[in-house]
């Protein structure tokens, strides 16, 4: 075969037959890569979990789980998450290029189920971006430019961030920010991850302030702030007395502990990251393994020392009561202060020169932007797999000629985003985040229940692949084990979530239709997709189906 | 079998038309040839085509001890097994894609020093899985259903006069073939990889390769292209960026990712609108490309789990493009 002039030289790279280890002989073949190694896939499971990014929901869970201390909550949630991590690691150990909690679970139990969790993947994600670009317009922006007043000394910028909380700046807010976005995307999945990368960044630094503001001031600084901000010398008091009295918990409650633990699990959403690019991860069972473990050691760190230092500057009991009564009688906390209830503003509140309060200004605006960049890229995923699969229409999952950049799944989830944000701002849909945990445990339940199914519903690939524990354990395969108590794990954390009031808010009919919307459209979908192909000679069932081998 | 087994089965032969089966990059994968040939049958499909890249990418030697023992290293996990062992050890290595290989300490050492001593064994592995696979299909394949094995840039060109001599199956690489009512044009080269693969040609040698299989052709039928490397930027040609030591480009904790395919394949796509055109190359570059009036397909690959990715394609009568569906399993 002649080499012409319009071939390049070639790169370095491996001889023609080349020595891979002691026994494997490799030689040059098309997609041979020196795969992505454990430092890479290290970075990429930390760079979504960042809890510098994860820390600015601290006060939503204060709201949501009154009379909690999120101590425990984190540490008991790292330990239970540890088991959906050597579940993924088998997982992709036996699937190494088809990584996914959709095709996992389509794959290993059923296509209308892996349906509904594709389904309940895109509903959510969609959800999440949008109530997290509402976060961003209702409080980070505004955030925003009062710290920027407060640096500048200027009224007109710290009155811009008030006005800036109105329904109507927020929604407008919102949708500059998902415009801009939705252009970034299209112009290139490479500049979208730049922005996250750097809005990341930005967060990381803002942790940092925070953390250093909070552990260089003691319990007295922060009391003469805040009642100094609140132009009312026993606010800070005022607030924990009058909580008290009007019912919220004087002490941590166990059961506000357990109920919070399913939250702290979400938190650490995205450490498992490596496994959807796992077709290139280097020995993926051991890399996916110890990379996620990792990830996961260093968001309990940085979790931990996030919220320690804020409980050990504003103290728990006013953490709680200020949580409680801003949620729960607005009136009795508007009554005694102005402030808002969010880790930034403490620690604004703290500052004393204007870099810090600079710096914070941006950084945690720039932490949610990197949340909804991050939703952007992952809702993409999703929706070409579901497009494939025919539960969505082709046509979503076109790549532009140019640009090559997935335009259609760009635009659905922007337009699912302004759809959230709408509902978030102007009814009373907030209270679905909360059913977001519920979500989660859904699906990493059905994952885990894929992992402990493995063995004997796809027992070749099982076999021929390397396991994460060798032996077996009560007379089981270990993963079958480890994937049982992520799923018995997962299945109690829905169950906590479906029965514990502070956790759902109650049931409105909004909120139960709402849910079996998100669960129910993947399977309907399934089933149109399924009459479609029938129509055209070739039932769903079996373009999923495992083939005989002849 | 079950009621919804039945339902099954019944909708697979309600169609109309032309219809083909279409996988590619199996890479000697035992279960995903086995699965193509039975494809055939349960897709109810009038032709079967493999898009390439049949053949294994590693060897994997096993060491024999002596006295019935066997040892090696497979997926960083060290193994010695006895002569009933070996043979399940064997059939792991076979379901990777990979070639089993015994031999003795002094081989495996001359293996480690000797390039052309592997390459040679490559071959005659090439040689046998090419062997074997046909004479499967031979026995396999219903006499009213064709099937057609294609060579990608990743097949050596000894299985070339294998494929071309076997019985059962039809060799259709640099030639144009009236598949039902389509004219069938087949290219195994591909654009220059990172890899130096055996089958590579620059993108202008490339592009005459086409227009002198295509310019000939005067049978009037609508043109289906079966060309290995897919068009570039369609967007079935993604893959990872590589730096120069073959490492993905991770950047801003992410992966980032380029375009692989063949501007040539693009312009005579762009040229001759053939009705349908299926492409391998990039197993991630699973989806669907309309190019003008062309549909562009990659059902991609997933060998090494064992699963085969497909694509049956309905044509009508006239060689027109009815309906498309993407397989897995």
């Amino acid at each position: 075969m002649g080499v012409t002039s319009d071939v390049p030289p070639a790169p370095q790279g491996p001889s023609p037959a080349q020595v891979a280890g002691p026994s494997l002989f490799v030689r040059n073949a098309t997609g041979l890569v020196r795969e992505v190694g454990l430092w890479q896939a290290f970075v990429i499971n930390l760079s979504v979990l960042n809890p510098a990014v994860g820390l600015v929901t601290i006060a939503v869970a204060l709201a949501v789980f009154p009379g909690t201390d999120l101590t425990l909550p984190f540490i008991i949630a790292a330990v239970l998450v540890m088991f959906l991590a050597l579940s993924y690691a088998q997982l992709v150990s036996s699937m190494p290029r088809t990584g996914g909690d959709f095709v996992f679970v389509s794959r290993i139990i059923s296509p209308a189920i892996g349906a509904m969790a594709g389904g309940v993947l895109l509903l959510s994600f969609m959800l999440t971006g949008g109530v997290n670009t509402t976060i961003f317009s209702e409080q980070y922006l505004p955030f925003g430019f009062q710290a920027l007043g407060g640096a500048f000394h200027s009224s007109g910028l710290t009155s811009f961030g008030t006005d800036l909380t109105s329904k109507n700046w927020a929604f407008i807010t919102s949708l500059v920010l998902i415009a801009v976005l939705l252009a970034v995307s299209l112009r290139s999945t490479r500049l979208l991850n730049r922005v996250m990368f750097w809005c990341i960044v930005l967060a990381t630094v803002g942790y940092v302030v925070v953390v250093i503001e909070f552990l260089i001031h003691g319990r007295s600084d922060f009391v003469s702030a805040f009642n100094s901000f609140s132009g009312h010398p026993g606010a800070y008091s005022g607030i924990i007395s009058t909580a008290e009295k009007l019912g919220a918990p004087s002490a941590v409650q166990t059961s506000a502990v357990i109920a919070a633990v399913p939250y702290a699990a979400l938190s650490y959403w995205g450490f498992t990251w490596s496994v959807y690019p796992s077709g290139e991860v280097k020995r993926p069972m051991r890399t996916t393994k110890i990379s996620t473990l990792l990830a996961l050691a260093v968001g309990i760190v940085m979790y931990l020392v996030g919220w320690l230092a804020l409980k050990h500057v504003t103290g728990l009991h006013f953490l709680q009561g200020a949580n409680w009564l801003a949620a729960n009688n607005p009136a009795a906390y508007g009554h005694l202060t102005t402030a808002p209830t969010t880790i930034t503003f403490y620690a604004l509140l703290l500052s004393t020169d204007p870099v810090t309060k600079i710096l914070m200004a941006v950084a945690f605006p720039a932490a949610t932007i990197a949340i909804i960049a991050a939703y952007i890229l992952v809702l993409s995923r999703i929706v070409f797999a579901l497009s494939f699969d025919r539960l969505l229409p082709e046509f979503m999952s076109d790549v532009t000629a140019r640009r090559r950049v997935p335009r259609n799944a760009y635009i659905l989830s922007a337009v699912g985003f302004v759809v959230f944000v709408a509902l978030a701002i102007y009814s009373s849909f907030l209270s679905v985040f909360r059913d977001l945990t519920l979500l989660g445990a859904v699906g990493f339940a059905l994952v885990s229940l894929a992992a402990a199914l493995l063995p004997y519903v796809k027992p070749d690939l099982y076999e021929a692949s390397p396991r994460a524990f060798k032996g077996r354990w009560l007379g089981l395969p270990p993963i079958t084990v480890i994937g049982g108590i992520s799923t018995i794990v997962n299945v109690w954390m829905a169950y906590v979530v479906l029965t514990k009031t502070q956790i759902v808010g109650g049931y409105s009919i909004g909120s139960v239709v709402t849910l079996i919307i998100v669960f129910g459209w993947g399977l309907v979908a399934y089933y149109i997709a399924k009459l479609r192909t029938r129509s055209r000679g070739l039932g769903f069932g079996l373009a999923t189906r495992e083939l005989p081998p002849e | 079998m079950s009621p919804w087994r039945r339902s099954s089965q019944k909708t697979a032969i309600k169609k109309s038309g032309y219809r083909i089966f279409y996988a590619t990059d199996l890479h000697g994968s035992d279960p995903c040839f086995r699965k193509f040939l039975a494809a055939g049958r349960v897709f109810d499909a009038d032709a079967i085509i493999m898009g390439g890249d049949m053949t294994g990418k590693a060897i994997a030697a096993i060491r024999d001890l002596g006295r019935g023992r066997f040892q090696s290293e497979f997926q960083g996990e060290k193994v010695e097994v006895d002569a009933e062992g070996l043979e399940h050890l064997k059939k792991r290595i076979i379901f990777n894609g990979f070639y089993p290989w015994v031999a003795r300490d002094a081989e495996i050492q001359r293996a480690e020093h000797d390039g052309e001593f592997v390459a040679d064994l490559f071959e005659g592995f090439m040689a046998d899985q090419a062997r074997r696979w046909t004479a499967l299909a031979a026995d396999r394949v219903e006499d009213r259903r064709r099937c057609f094995i294609s060579p990608g840039n990743d097949d050596l060109p000894v299985v070339d006069a294998i494929l071309a001599g076997a019985e059962g199956i039809e060799f259709p690489d640099k030639k144009v073939l009236e598949v039902g009512p389509l004219a069938m044009v087949s290219v195994g080269d591909s654009n220059v990889t990172p890899w130096r693969t055996p089958r590579e040609l620059g993108e202008s040698e490339l592009l005459t390769e086409m227009e002198e299989l295509i310019e000939p052709y005067t049978g009037g039928r609508p043109l289906l292209f079966n060309f290995h490397v897919p068009p570039h930027e369609s967007g079935l040609d993604t893959v990872n960026a590589l730096d120069p030591s073959y490492r993905p480009v991770v950047e801003h904790g992410m992966i980032t990712q380029t375009a692989a395919g063949s501007t040539a394949v693009r312009t005579a796509v762009e040229r001759y609108e053939p009705v349908v055109t299926l492409h391998g190359h990039i197993h991630e570059g699973r989806g669907l490309y309309r190019c003008g009036n062309s549909r562009c397909f990659n059902p991609g690959s997933d060998y090494s789990a064992g699963v085969l990715m497909g694509l049956v394609v309905d044509f009508d009568d006239a060689g027109g493009y009815l309906h498309h569906t993407f397989t897995a399993g």
